[in-house]
């Protein structure tokens, strides 16, 4: 059963719909990644899966069920605007959160110098917060939204405002819960850290789902459209092809957009006219193209 | 442990722990204290006059003899009885003046030397009883009768008389003291409240504020019910209040013990001056009252701060939306000191019911015998429905405002968190 059903959801903010109809469903075990821009509706959607706010229209479903309070204790969340008690040292600050999970004291205690390990945390349990680098304050938080094991975890932009260290750290984790069968939602600006950690992806442009499937559907959704040929052939004999969309050269080699898979048989016969060329290869966009695509194309 | 308690104990003891409550259980104490000391230093400084009442006449000393050796204004050195002796002892500072009796022609004469580094002599006092002296001395020499020298010798007589109304309406006694002691308990009460209500409204207020403004609001909220984390923030403040009273009870359990045993032993003159008034506010039955004013005032104000400060976003601001509150507070204290003060227009006697100003108002004006004790009790109760209300209302404008966050001003907070509200009742309605 999944773990989380939305269906159909809709919320508006007087006349600005903020989140149009969006669906998908999370199994236990899998990742999603819930990309857009600023203002796509990435925050709002989880205020509604939280019961924070409610939508106007669709549903929201947990293990079949709508939202009660039993479902607290096997939930993890990390708000997009990250805060914590300033005065608190780092173990009360844990604690009560953990605690507010329904979790004990003294299993609380046992475990959080695993988890300052874990995440790598230069902190020791009685620092206070307010002694803390951002980072590591950030780090604090995610260890409160991931201590008590949730079945599902919610976490708005995580990525954000950490070093490479840090993301390699949190993807770790991430794919650590996956392995213990949690359900995980996340969401990012872009799409540099779906492709290592997401099973899904949904992109929202406008609240609108302009994505939704696996990586490799999404990918495969747009075709080959990309090639990277090496030639001495000048551009203009390239872009005489029909269906070249757009000629983009890069260091060693030019990046073909076409507007069709089979356009690469055509760019193929003419490259290798003369016999060997160093490279020739045809692939699907990258996520980051597809989302720049998706980003920039019209509303329609 | 439910998460009623976890949210309860954080606040209880977070808030038990600071600075500022700490400063405020105490602060009553300090001053009680302060107070203390200083009335002791007055009384202590006040050591009797020491004087020696001399003659060089025999047949004046018997009457010499006869002036009292202490009273309320001075002391007599009777082994002194020559004015050389005196001299000496008033240049050795054993003394703070003399005076010498003499008579001549049958006319008495006294004379008073006093030292310039001493203390004044009581000379209405002592005047009054050479005064007296010198009379019977007359009466005696003109050899009136026993009864004609009572007749002569009488005072006038004075009485002074003070009322004050009591719960029948029957008049009881009061001297003039009586009612400074009333305005000065009555104003006290008031200060006390106001500085307490604030104290404890900028504490939810920020608490709520903070929490909000540091988005723990949201890991909370996801958490436990909103409900269940707004009644137990309540409640750890009624648990603040309480250990606050509980204090002030222990210490005036052990304190009263220290101070008839002690304080009145080494200072009898504290004793007889604090006997001399009736403290009003400091019957059992209205100490009870204002207690339980104190809680429900605070409590009142306290939900209504818990919903102000959950409109604002930071903890800046937090102490600027709950100004209305303050402005009421202050409004009331005015009042209350008013009241004290023994203004008793019919403004100031419905006031006295009003659920926000009575928390204020009712203990002093009973703590000022204007207003009956059972009328507080029936103010009281009003002011505990109106909590009850207050409560609720509260908890549906905290439910919509705590996760919406505006840089706009506070009234258009205000109205955003009306919009949500209404909106949601239609959206509930089939
Ligand atoms: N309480 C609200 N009242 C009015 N409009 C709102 C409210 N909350 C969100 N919005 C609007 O809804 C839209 C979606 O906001 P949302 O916060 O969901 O975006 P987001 O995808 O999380 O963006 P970001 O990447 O910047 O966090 C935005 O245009 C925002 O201004
Ligand atoms: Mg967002």
């Amino acid at each position: 059963m999944p773990v989380l059903m939305v269906h159909d959801l809709v919320k508006k903010f007087g006349t600005m719909t903020a989140v149009d109809h969006v669906d998908f469903t999370l199994n236990p075990g899998e990742i999603l990644g819930l990309i857009g821009q600023n203002g796509a509706g990435k925050t709002t959607t989880f205020r509604m899966i939280l019961n924070f706010i409610e939508p106007d229209q669709g549903q929201i479903r947990w293990q079949g069920q709508p939202f009660t309070q039993a479902q607290y204790n096997q939930l993890g969340y990390l708000p997009e605007e990250r805060g914590l008690f300033p005065k608190m040292t780092v173990m009360d600050q844990i604690s009560y959160f953990a605690e507010l999970r329904g979790m004990k004291r003294a299993t609380i205690r046992a475990e959080v110098p695993r988890w300052l390990d874990r995440f790598a945390v230069k902190a020791k349990p009685t620092d206070k917060i307010r002694d803390l680098s951002k980072g590591n304050a950030q780090k604090i938080q995610l260890i409160a939204t991931l201590i008590h094991h949730p079945k599902l975890i919610i976490l708005d932009e995580p990525f954000s405002g950490l070093d490479p260290v840090n993301v390699s750290l949190l993807r770790e984790g991430m794919l650590d819960m996956k392995r213990e069968g949690a359900a995980i939602i996340y969401s990012d600006h872009n799409m540099t850290n779906v492709e290592q950690v997401s099973d899904q992806l949904v992109m929202l442009r406008q609240g609108e789902m302009v994505l939704n499937g696996t990586v490799d559907q999404v990918r495969q959704q747009f075709g080959r459209i990309k090639v990277y040929v090496e030639t001495t052939l000048p551009q203009e004999q390239l872009a005489a092809i029909p269906g070249v969309v757009r000629i983009t050269p890069r260091r060693h080699d030019l990046e073909l957009t076409l507007a069709d898979e089979a356009v690469g048989r055509e760019v193929f016969k003419l490259v290798t006219a003369q016999g060997y060329l160093p490279e020739f290869s045809q692939q699907p966009p990258t996520l980051e193209e597809i989302f720049k695509l998706k980003a920039g194309a019209d509303h329609e | 442990m439910s998460k009623f308690r976890i949210v309860f104990r954080q606040v209880y003891l977070k808030n038990l722990k600071s600075g500022t409550y700490i400063w405020m259980v105490l602060a009553p104490l300090v001053f009680l204290l302060i107070g203390g000391v200083i009335t002791i230093g007055i009384v202590k400084t006040q050591q009797p006059v020491n004087v020696a009442l001399v003659t060089p006449q025999a047949e004046l000393a018997p009457l010499v003899a006869s002036l009292p050796k202490k009273n309320d204004a001075y002391q007599r050195a009777t082994k002194i009885t020559t004015e050389a002796q005196a001299k000496q002892a008033l240049s050795r500072s054993k003394l703070d003046g003399y005076a010498v009796l003499t008579s001549q022609n049958n006319q008495m004469k006294v004379s008073y030397v006093s030292r310039a580094s001493g203390q004044g002599l009581p000379f209405s006092t002592l005047d009054a009883q050479f005064n007296q002296l010198s009379l019977q001395y007359q009466a005696e020499r003109l050899q009136l009768s026993g009864a004609a020298l009572q007749t002569l010798l009488a005072p006038i007589k004075t009485t002074q008389t003070t009322v004050a109304f009591n719960d029948q309406g029957k008049a009881e006694k009061r001297d003039n003291n009586q009612q400074v002691v009333n305005t000065i308990v009555a104003t006290a009460v008031s200060v006390l409240m106001m500085m307490f209500i604030m104290m404890y409204a900028g504490m939810i207020a920020s608490e709520v504020a903070a929490e909000k403004g540091t988005r723990i609001m949201e890991i909370v909220l996801s958490s436990i019910n909103v409900n269940t984390q707004f009644i137990g923030k309540i409640v750890a403040i009624l648990a603040l209040i309480m250990t606050q009273l509980g204090v002030y009870v222990v210490l005036g359990l052990v304190g009263k013990p220290l101070v008839t045993h002690y304080l009145f032993q080494a200072f009898p003159a504290v004793k007889s001056m604090l006997s001399n008034f009736k403290l009003p506010g400091l019957a059992a039955g209205q100490l009870v009252l204002t207690g339980l004013f104190l809680i429900v005032g605070i409590m009142t104000y306290t939900v209504l701060a818990a919903m102000l400060g959950s409109l604002v976003s930071t903890v800046e601001q937090a102490q600027q939306a709950i100004t209305p509150l303050s402005m009421v507070a202050v409004l009331a204290y005015i009042l209350g000191i008013m009241a004290g003060n023994g203004v008793n227009n019919p403004l100031i006697k419905v006031t006295a019911f009003v659920p926000l100003l009575s928390p204020i108002l009712a203990p002093a004006r009973v703590s000022a015998e204007a207003m009956s004790v059972s009328a507080g009790w029936l103010s009281l109760l009003i002011s505990v429905v109106v909590l009850v209300l207050l409560y609720y209302v509260s908890l549906i404008f905290y439910r919509a405002n705590v996760l919406v966050y505006s840089d706009s001003n506070l009234w258009q907070s205000w109205r955003a968190s009306w919009r949500i509200l209404t909106n949601r009742q239609r959206q509930s309605r089939p």
